[in-house]
């Protein structure tokens, strides 16, 4: 299968020239292509430039200072999972990469990409007129929405796919955006399905958090085949304790709703609680509260309420 | 820039190549190389036919645009022997019975040759996990696996 249309190739050394090629019309930037080249050979997304983030010196590298980690956004999923800092450190965050595609995949694969990875829907990856397609529906509705949000939505009922983003975003991560002088919050790059708040000639360069104290920390996944699946249902969790006592915590799913989705419910009624089994129950409970299944996902409830369980048991005993 | 003009070492041997911003590493091999081996099953990087290694790491063929290959070493399933001489998984892949129709097999050696090459003493779980982005209709994988852990034996002895 080709890519069925023309488009010219670019690789900038700088981030300023990056930045100008972007801002020209036409033009998307690309990491490791794993999501985008599928997308150019079924002409879902038709460029005319193609703007390469990996061979600038300031996308690349992980660092730790004992405090802050940094990740440039053109580190590959496999550089993550074998990290030896981040492995000891961060050890969520490593395994949350291993849990993605394949070996394969993981090879080419950023992490700028794998957070700003396109929709999965099938309707819109086969060119279903729908919304994102430039139509006028959601085939999910009253269709196949076994895949589909459980959190409602507007017009597009499909789900942010991204594994990454359920655990950085627990991590409290944040981004550093080429030409803007703050960093943002990783959970505001998402506006919608398929939405983020990027604007054109905007490129992600890092990505860092913060170690904490007495902070523990999980990423489940759950999919129907033990390799190379897209999640049903991810969870990334991370829990601050002071003594016995829940200080902070943070419940991110993934898959469920067009962007990350905050448990907001749970993580308020876990702060000042210990991890008791009833809490635990509780806390799982709530994650769901509020769920709006479609038709044929009501089984995805149960599966986010499970996986805000088992997590949460897990950091308990280990 | 529509056309780059790129260097690539492919099982030892160097080739500078036109290439279009849009053909992607498997069509060069394929069909410009001649190397039929490298297999294009889904073309969407899920089944891992066209797996090459890429400066030793294993990666769809597919899904890699021949630009970004520029400078880089590749082999393919042609290179894993050495001359004339089956590399030991593709001798115990014979010996197990684990090639049914065959399309799979070059990515899955491919995946195997990382794995052992890196990784001197695999568990079950490293095997499958290496092989995890190689998908095979016929055989079930056990045949695949238990190649895999022959070779391991055999590499071990090397």
């Amino acid at each position: 299968m080709i890519i069925p249309f023309e488009f010219e190739y670019f690789r900038p050394s700088s981030i300023r020239e990056a930045v100008d090629l972007l801002s020209e019309e036409d033009s998307i930037p690309i990491g490791g292509g794993t999501d985008l080249v599928p997308m150019f050979k079924d002409a879902l997304i038709k460029p005319g430039k193609v703007v390469s983030l990996k061979n600038i010196p300031e996308t690349h590298g992980i660092e730790f200072d004992g405090e802050r980690l940094s990740i440039g956004s053109a580190v590959t999923l496999t550089e993550i999972a074998e990290n030896g800092v981040i492995r000891e450190h961060f050890n969520s965050i490593a395994t949350t990469a291993r849990n993605v595609a394949s070996p394969q995949i993981r090879n080419l694969g950023t992490i700028g990409g794998n957070l700003c990875q396109n929709l999965r829907c099938p309707y819109y990856r086969l060119g279903y007129p729908c919304h994102k397609n430039g139509g006028k529906k959601c085939f999910a509705i009253g269709g196949e929405s076994r895949w589909h949000s459980i959190f409602g939505g507007k017009k597009c009922f499909a789900v942010n796919p991204s594994d990454m983003a359920t655990i950085l975003i627990a991590h409290g991560a944040v981004l550093e955006i080429a030409g803007r002088n703050d960093t943002i919050p990783l959970e505001e790059l998402y506006e919608g399905p398929g939405e983020l708040s990027l604007k054109k000639g905007e490129i992600i360069t890092r990505i860092y958090l913060e170690r904490r104290e007495n902070s523990k920390a999980i990423f489940m996944k759950f999919r129907l085949r033990g390799s190379i699946d897209f999640a049903l249902v991810s969870t990334g969790i991370r829990i601050d304790f002071d003594g016995n006592e829940i200080e902070d915590a943070s419940i991110i799913l993934g898959s469920v709703y067009g962007t990350p989705y905050r448990a907001i419910n749970s993580e308020e009624f876990l702060k000042g609680n210990t991890l008791t089994d009833t809490a635990i129950t509780k806390a799982s409970e709530l994650a769901v509260e509020g769920a709006k299944p479609l038709k044929k996902n009501k089984y995805k409830v149960k599966i986010a309420k499970t996986l805000v369980k088992r997590g949460l048991e897990t950091l308990r005993g280990g | 820039m529509k056309e780059h003009s790129v260097e690539i070492v492919v099982n030892g041997e160097r080739h500078h190549l036109t290439v279009g911003s849009e053909m992607t590493l498997l069509e060069v091999l394929r069909d410009r190389l001649g190397l039929k081996g490298v297999k294009e099953g889904c073309s969407k990087g899920e089944c891992g036919a066209c797996t090459v290694l890429v400066d030793g790491r294993p990666v769809n063929s597919c899904l890699l645009l021949a630009v970004e290959a520029d400078g880089k070493e590749i082999i393919t399933i042609e290179g894993v022997e050495r001359d004339g001489q089956l590399n030991p998984i593709q001798e115990e892949f014979i010996e197990h019975g684990a090639v049914q129709c065959g399309f799979c097999t070059p990515g899955m050696i491919i995946s195997a040759k990382y794995l052992i090459e890196n990784n001197p003493d695999p568990s079950e779980e490293e095997i499958r996990e290496a092989i995890s982005g190689n998908l095979c209709r016929c055989t079930g994988y056990v045949r695949i696996i238990s190649a895999i852990k022959s070779a391991v034996d055999k590499y071990s002895m090397r």
